[in-house]
């Protein structure tokens, strides 16, 4: 990635000092529609003003509304592994498939594909929109971005954002790599970025 | 604090008369000063135009009134945005086709700004129908993404 142009001005996240690879790691804020995650939907909410973000799944760290059930899930799944007849046949990683299992309705397997991408596509729906906030050049071997991660600037973006909207619940969720979340694809040039 | 069931968020509309029942949905966007990092999403439902590429494109319709042809009309849009929406290649259904929509150019950020359930506003919003609270949140993003351009994007809800 370029490093001569500043991308985020202030420091909004406490990265580890402890990289152990060279991926590199990106952390959004997340700006649900709080009412939309619930399944008894109990007044009108304006169509159309939510939108969602994609990424493969293979660079799904981990989001901090979900932590928790994920680890467990993994955990189970590691266990399982050799008799769980659904995980052999299935496409994604113990890892992934715990994120899957557990991220509902934070996020989910997208049914959108990339034509340039071999992995399934995770989606996370409902936002009334997503930040950027962290870069980091390295990777962890186990650490997400939660509310505590975040510096004094980083909080008070954090509660500045929640203010906005009605019923705005917000995520933290933590990416693999620096690249962009996909590859944009043009008709007649399909390396512009 | 906006009232809880309050989406007009930041939008102070030009004018308090209707002029349709078309929902005015606004959305910030934060280009990224380089296509390596950011995300790509969709452009907003029934887009009308951005504040960046409005002019433009009104020139464009302007010359179509006056007998371009909807074709070089069409092409013409399409060349306008380019700089911040492209036609979708990126995206497809899983039944293999693209949708029938742009994408965005990589963003570090996307916002919704405001919505409202009626149309108050004849062409896009722009910095400058914010309110004091809207300016405020978009300078304060603009100062947060230093090398980034900033742009609206007036969709509309039929």
């Amino acid at each position: 990635m370029n490093t001569s142009v500043q991308l985020i001005r202030e420091r909004l996240v406490d990265f580890p000092n402890d990289g152990v690879g060279r991926d590199g790691t990106l952390v959004w804020l997340l700006a649900y529609a709080g009412r939309l995650l619930r399944d008894n939907l109990d007044e009108y909410i304006p169509l159309e003003i939510t939108t969602q973000l994609l990424f493969p799944v293979d660079r799904f760290v981990g989001l901090d509304l979900t932590w928790e059930q994920h680890q467990k899930r993994y955990t189970e799944l590691l266990k399982s592994v050799e008799t769980d007849p659904v995980l052999r046949t299935n496409y994604l990683t113990a890892y992934e498939l715990a994120a899957v299992d557990t991220g509902r309705p934070h996020l989910d397997i997208s049914t959108i594909e990339h034509p340039q991408l071999n992995r399934p596509l995770m989606m996370v729906p409902h936002l009334y929109g997503a930040f950027l906030i962290g870069i980091a050049s390295v990777s962890y071997a186990d650490w997400h971005c939660t509310q505590r991660d975040l510096t004094e600037h980083g909080q008070a973006f954090y509660e500045r954002v929640k203010r906005i909207f009605p019923s705005t619940k917000l995520g933290l969720l933590t990416l693999r790599g620096t690249e962009p979340l996909v590859p944009l694809v043009l008709k007649s040039d399909t390396d512009d970025a | 604090m906006q009232s809880e069931k309050s989406y007009d968020g930041f939008l102070n509309p030009p004018g308090e008369c209707r002029i349709s029942n078309e929902g005015e949905r606004v959305w910030l966007f934060v280009r990224a000063p380089i296509d390596s990092v950011g995300a790509i999403v969709m452009e907003p439902y029934d887009m009308t135009a951005t504040d960046r590429t409005y002019e433009a494109e009104r020139a464009a319709y302007d010359a179509l009134r006056f007998g371009l042809s909807l074709d070089e009309y069409q092409k013409q849009v399409k060349r306008i945005r380019t700089s911040l929406f492209v036609p979708n290649f990126t995206f497809r259904s899983d039944y293999g086709f693209f949708y029938d929509e742009m994408v965005s150019r990589p963003v570090l950020a996307v916002f919704l700004m405001g919505a409202f359930e009626k149309r108050y506003h004849e062409q896009v919003y722009t910095y400058d129908d914010l309110t004091d609270d809207g300016k405020a949140f978009y300078d304060f993003i603009r100062a947060l993404y230093p090398d980034s351009e900033l742009y609206l994007a007036t969709a509309l809800e039929t």
